[in-house]
């Protein structure tokens, strides 16, 4: 198995004990590929607590949007944030909407590479 | 035996220091240890593992959804929760959307679609949402039972021949 730091040094925590747990049983092609579509597709923690900052200059959601969830993004959009409120929960908890999504990328990803080669 | 328990009381370096003769950071840290065991007893050790599984944004709304269903939304608030009124700011679009999902979990449609008119839409949604965080926490909670990895983060059943490969 290749070393997980070298291919995807930004992984952290919980996200890096998921990822070990996927790539347990790939081979050393299979890792490659799976790093390689995963670092292009999973988002940033930092970025969705840059964009859920935003919420403070009046365009709040976007953290909403850019994880998939388009109900809950429209509803802080045309809301404010729900008063502010939705933001600063969302600004707490920037890391675990972070890897709710990051963790469905990485299934995803997973399985398409398994069944490729 | 009863000397002896004495004896390390009353004989033993650290037993001796009495508060008064405690330095000023030595008395903030055993204050601060003091607060942290208060508060880590506060909570009992179950409750947090629940609240730690389920995660705050769950939490969170929960808690507003049963603040709304007890809160009487007829009368006219005397202080608010709101940030953005307590900053100063007087208008807001979100403003009314409490009291309009309050309404609605009182029963009164009318008024919860005269309040704001995403009150319906909201509470649709943010239920969908809080249900889907129950149910991928309590589907983790099964898989960490079983220690067999069947279900992926979100609660969905893995594909077969991945636990086979396993």
């Amino acid at each position: 198995m290749a070393n997980i730091f070298q291919l995807m040094p930004m992984l952290q925590g919980e996200e890096l004990a998921y990822v070990q747990g996927l790539i347990k049983d790939m081979n050393e092609n299979q890792t490659q590929l799976f790093a390689g579509v995963y670092n292009s597709r999973r988002r940033d923690p930092q970025t969705i607590l840059l964009v859920t900052l935003l919420g403070f200059l009046g365009v709040a959601g976007v953290q909403r949007f850019i994880t998939d969830q388009i109900g809950m993004g429209i509803l802080y959009f045309l809301t404010a944030g729900l008063c502010l409120i939705g933001t600063i929960v969302d600004l707490v908890n920037y890391k675990r909407i972070a890897f709710e999504y990051n963790a469905n990328i990485a299934q995803e990803v997973a399985r398409t590479v398994k069944t490729s080669n | 035996m009863e000397s002896v328990t004495k004896n390390i009381r009353s004989d033993s370096p650290e037993r001796n220091i009495g508060l008064t003769e405690m330095s000023g950071w030595q008395k903030d840290s055993l204050n601060c240890m003091a607060v942290r065991e208060v508060l880590h007893h506060a909570v009992p050790e179950r409750m947090r593992e629940l609240f730690s599984a389920i995660g705050l944004e769950a939490v969170v709304w929960t808690g507003a959804f049963v603040y709304l269903a007890i809160h009487n939304p007829y009368t006219q608030a005397e202080f608010t929760l709101c940030p953005l009124r307590n900053l100063g700011f007087h208008y807001c679009p979100g403003c009314g959307l409490g009291r309009s999902i309050s309404f609605l979990l009182h029963g009164d449609i009318i008024r919860s679609v005269q309040t704001h008119l995403l009150g319906i839409p909201a509470t649709i949604i943010l239920s969908i949402r809080t249900l889907s965080l129950y149910r991928a926490a309590f589907a983790r909670k099964q898989s960490n039972k079983l220690s067999i990895k069947t279900r992926n983060y979100h609660g969905e059943h893995l594909p077969v021949n991945a636990d086979a490969s396993r």
